[in-house]
C-alpha cells in the first residue's frame, strides 16, 4: 500500500539506502569542478581528484596520463560501489539493480558484434566493454554471422534473451541491421524495466515512471536527429521509439516525419516539460541540445533523493555517477586539447 | 619632355624582376595564410598565434603602416581563435561526449582492406609539382571521375592591383564548397554524402551530428594540407627563379 513503506522498507532496504545516500554525498561539488576547470594539464586533474573519492583509483597511474585512463579508473569506482550494493541486496532490490546493467550489456553486445564485423581483435574489444555489462559468454559473440545465431549461441542464456523476439532474423549482420538491433533491444529493455517498476508500485513506481519516461523521450529525440539524412525510413524510425513516455503516441507520429532539427523543435515545444529545454538552444542548432537534456535529467535525478523508502535512489545514483564521469571526461579532453574556454559548454553541475 | 617620357617608361627587365618578386611574396602570403587555416582546423592554438604574429611583423616592416596593420592583426587573430574553436579534434571529443567513449574510439575502426575516401595525384607542371585530391565513389572501390582542383582556389593577384592582406579566405571557400556539396542534388554530391556516411558507419549508422561535423573538419584540413603543398611548390619554384635571375643579373 503506497504511503506505508516507512513501516517495512528498512527491514531489507534500509542499510543499502543509507549506503547509496553516503555515496551520493561523495559526488563532486561545484567547488571541485571549479578547481578542475583551472587545471593546465592532466596531471593537475589527477592531483585535484586525489582529494576526492577517485583518489585511490588514480594514485598509482603513471604520467603521462590519458583521457581514456581517467575515464576507465573513474568507472572502476562506480563498478565497485555497484557490486557492493548488489551483493548486499535481497529481492526485489537485487533484480532492480540488475535491470540497471542491462543497458550496458546491450552496448557491449553491439560493440563486440560491430568490431567483429570490421575484423577487430576480440580481446581489444573486450577491453573496451563496460565492466557493468559483462557476462560469461560475451566473447562467443564474435562467431555469430546473423541475429539468429547471435541469439541461439549466446544471448539465449542472458537476461537480454526476452528482448530479442523482435530482432530475430536470418539476415546477415551489417551496420544498419546492427544499429536497428541496438535500438530495438534498448526499446524492449526500457519497456520491460518500466513494467517491472510498475509492478513494484509505491514511490518506486511513481518516481521511476517519470525517470524512464524522460529517458524514452530523450532517446526518441536523439534517434530522430541522428537519423536525419540517413537511409533509415520513417517506418523504421517509428518502430524504434518506445511505447511509453510523454511523447507516446502522438509526439512519436510527428517525430517520425521530421526532416530537420527545427521540425523536431516544433514537435517538442508542444510539450511543456520540454519547452524549457528547447528554449535554451537557438534555431537550427543542435550542439547544446545534449547539455540541455543532461541538465534536465540531473534535476529529476536529484529530486529522487528528496523522498525516502524507494528504489529509485539507486537508479538515480548510478545515472548521476555516469554524468559525473562524463563531466570528468569532458574536462580532461578540454585540458588535454588546450580548450579550457569550452569547458563550460558541456559540464553539468550536479549540486 | 623626352626625359620625362623616359622616366615614365618602365624598364622591361626591371618589370620582370618585379613580377618575380611579386609572385614570390604572394606565394609566401598565400602559404602562410593556408598554414594558419590548417593549423586552426587541427587545433594548434600556439602555432597559429606565432605564425600570425610573424606575418604581421613582416607586413609592418615592409609597409611601415602601423595603425591599419594593428587593426588587421586584431581581426585576423579573432578569426584564428574562432577557427581554432571549430577544430576537428575538439569536435571529435564532443562527439565522444555525446555518443559515449565505447562508440567513438579507435577500437571500432575498420581493419578490412578498403579504398581510401580521398587519393592524391602528383602532377608535374612548369611551375613545379601540384597535387590534385580525388574523392572516391562508393561503387566497387573504384575512384570516380570527380576531381577537386584545389590549386585553382588560390587567390590570383593581378599585377596592377595593390596586394591586400585580407582575412584567410581558404576556410570560407571550403565552407562554400561543402555547403554547395550539401545543397546541390547532383549524382557526384550524393556519392560524396554516401561515401561520408559509409566512412562513419564504423561508429554506427545513427551517429551524432557532432561526429559528422568532425568528419567535415578533418576533410577540410586534408584539403588545406594539399593546398599548402601546392603553394609551397609554387613558392619554392618562384624563389629558385628569383635567385637564378639575380645570379644572372649580377
Amino acid at each position: 500500500m503506497y504511503g506505508f513503506e516507512a513501516l517495512t522498507f528498512n527491514v531489507h532496504g534500509g542499510y543499502l539506502e543509507a549506503i547509496v545516500r553516503g555515496y551520493r554525498s561523495g559526488l563532486l561539488t561545484a567547488a571541485d569542478y571549479n578547481n578542475l576547470c583551472q587545471c593546465e594539464t592532466l596531471d593537475d586533474v589527477k592531483m585535484h581528484l586525489s582529494a576526492t573519492e577517485y583518489g585511490p583509483y588514480l594514485q598509482n597511474e603513471p604520467s603521462p596520463l590519458h583521457t581514456t585512463t581517467i575515464v576507465e579508473k573513474c568507472t572502476l569506482k562506480l563498478v565497485d560501489e555497484y557490486k557492493h550494493m548488489l551483493c548486499q541486496a535481497t529481492e526485489p532490490l537485487s533484480t532492480f539493480l540488475e535491470y540497471i546493467t542491462y543497458g550496458y550489456m546491450i552496448d557491449n553486445v553491439v560493440l563486440i558484434v560491430t568490431g567483429t564485423l570490421h575484423e577487430r581483435d576480440v580481446q581489444e574489444l573486450l577491453e573496451k566493454c563496460h565492466p557493468l555489462g559483462m557476462f560469461d559468454s560475451i566473447a562467443t559473440l564474435a562467431v555469430a554471422q546473423n541475429m539468429r545465431e547471435l541469439y541461439r549461441l549466446v544471448l539465449v542464456d542472458t537476461p537480454l534473451a526476452p528482448y530479442f523476439s523482435e530482432c530475430i532474423t536470418s539476415e546477415d549482420l551489417d551496420d544498419m541491421n546492427i544499429e536497428i538491433m541496438r535500438n530495438t533491444l534498448y526499446k524492449a529493455y526500457l519497456e520491460d524495466f518500466y513494467n517491472f517498476c510498475q509492478k513494484l508500485g509505491g514511490a518506486t513506481a511513481e518516481i521511476m515512471s517519470d525517470l524512464l519516461a524522460f529517458e524514452a523521450d530523450r532517446r526518441a529525440v536523439n534517434i530522430t536527429i541522428n537519423s536525419i539524412g540517413t537511409e533509415l525510413t520513417r517506418d523504421d524510425r517509428r518502430k524504434l521509439y518506445s511505447n511509453f513516455g510523454l511523447l507516446y503516441p502522438y509526439g512519436h507520429e510527428e517525430l517520425a516525419i521530421c526532416e530537420d532539427i527545427d521540425q523536431v523543435r516544433g514537435v517538442m515545444e508542444k510539450y511543456p516539460p520540454y519547452q524549457s529545454i528547447f528554449a535554451k538552444i537557438s534555431y537550427g542548432e543542435s550542439q547544446m541540445l545534449d547539455k540541455a537534456f543532461y541538465e534536465e535529467e540531473v534535476k529529476r535525478l536529484c529530486l529522487a533523493f528528496e523522498q525516502q523508502f524507494h528504489y529509485a535512489v539507486f537508479f538515480a545514483y548510478m545515472r548521476l555517477s555516469e554524468q559525473e564521469i562524463r563531466n570528468l571526461m569532458w574536462i580532461s579532453e578540454c585540458v588535454a586539447q588546450n580548450q579550457k574556454s569550452r569547458i563550460h559548454d558541456s559540464v553539468v553541475f550536479i549540486f | 619632355m623626352e626625359n620625362g617620357e623616359e622616366s615614365f617608361l618602365v624598364n622591361p627587365e626591371k618589370l620582370d624582376d618585379d613580377d618575380e618578386v611579386l609572385r614570390f611574396l604572394d606565394s609566401l602570403d598565400a602559404y602562410l595564410r593556408l598554414r594558419d587555416s590548417v593549423s586552426s582546423m587541427l587545433r594548434q592554438t600556439k602555432y597559429c598565434t606565432v605564425v600570425m604574429h610573424n606575418t604581421c611583423q613582416y607586413r609592418l616592416a615592409s609597409d611601415g603602416d602601423g595603425e591599419e596593420e594593428r587593426g588587421e592583426e586584431g581581426e585576423q587573430e579573432e578569426e584564428v581563435h574562432w577557427n581554432c574553436a571549430l577544430s576537428g579534434w575538439f569536435e571529435l571529443a564532443t562527439a565522444r561526449h555525446s555518443m559515449g567513449s565505447s562508440r567513438v574510439s579507435s577500437v571500432v575502426l575498420d581493419q578490412k582492406v578498403q579504398p581510401a575516401a580521398t587519393t592524391l595525384q602528383v602532377r608535374e607542371s612548369v611551375s613545379g609539382s601540384h597535387i590534385n585530391a580525388w574523392s572516391s565513389s562508393a561503387k566497387d572501390g573504384i575512384c570516380s571521375s570527380e576531381e577537386i582542383e584545389l590549386s585553382s582556389m588560390q587567390t590570383t593577384v593581378k599585377d596592377s592591383e595593390l596586394r591586400h592582406r585580407g582575412t584567410s579566405s581558404f576556410y570560407d571557400d571550403m565552407k562554400k564548397i561543402n555547403s554547395t556539396i550539401n545543397l546541390t542534388p547532383t549524382d557526384s554530391d550524393s556519392n560524396i554524402q554516401k561515401e561520408r556516411s559509409k566512412m562513419l558507419s564504423v561508429f554506427g549508422t545513427l551517429v551524432s551530428p557532432k561526429l559528422r561535423a568532425a568528419q567535415v573538419s578533418f576533410e577540410t584540413a586534408l584539403d588545406g594540407i594539399v593546398e599548402i603543398a601546392n603553394v609551397q611548390s609554387t613558392l619554392l619554384s618562384s624563389f629558385s627563379r628569383l635567385q637564378q635571375e639575380r645570379n644572372d643579373s649580377s
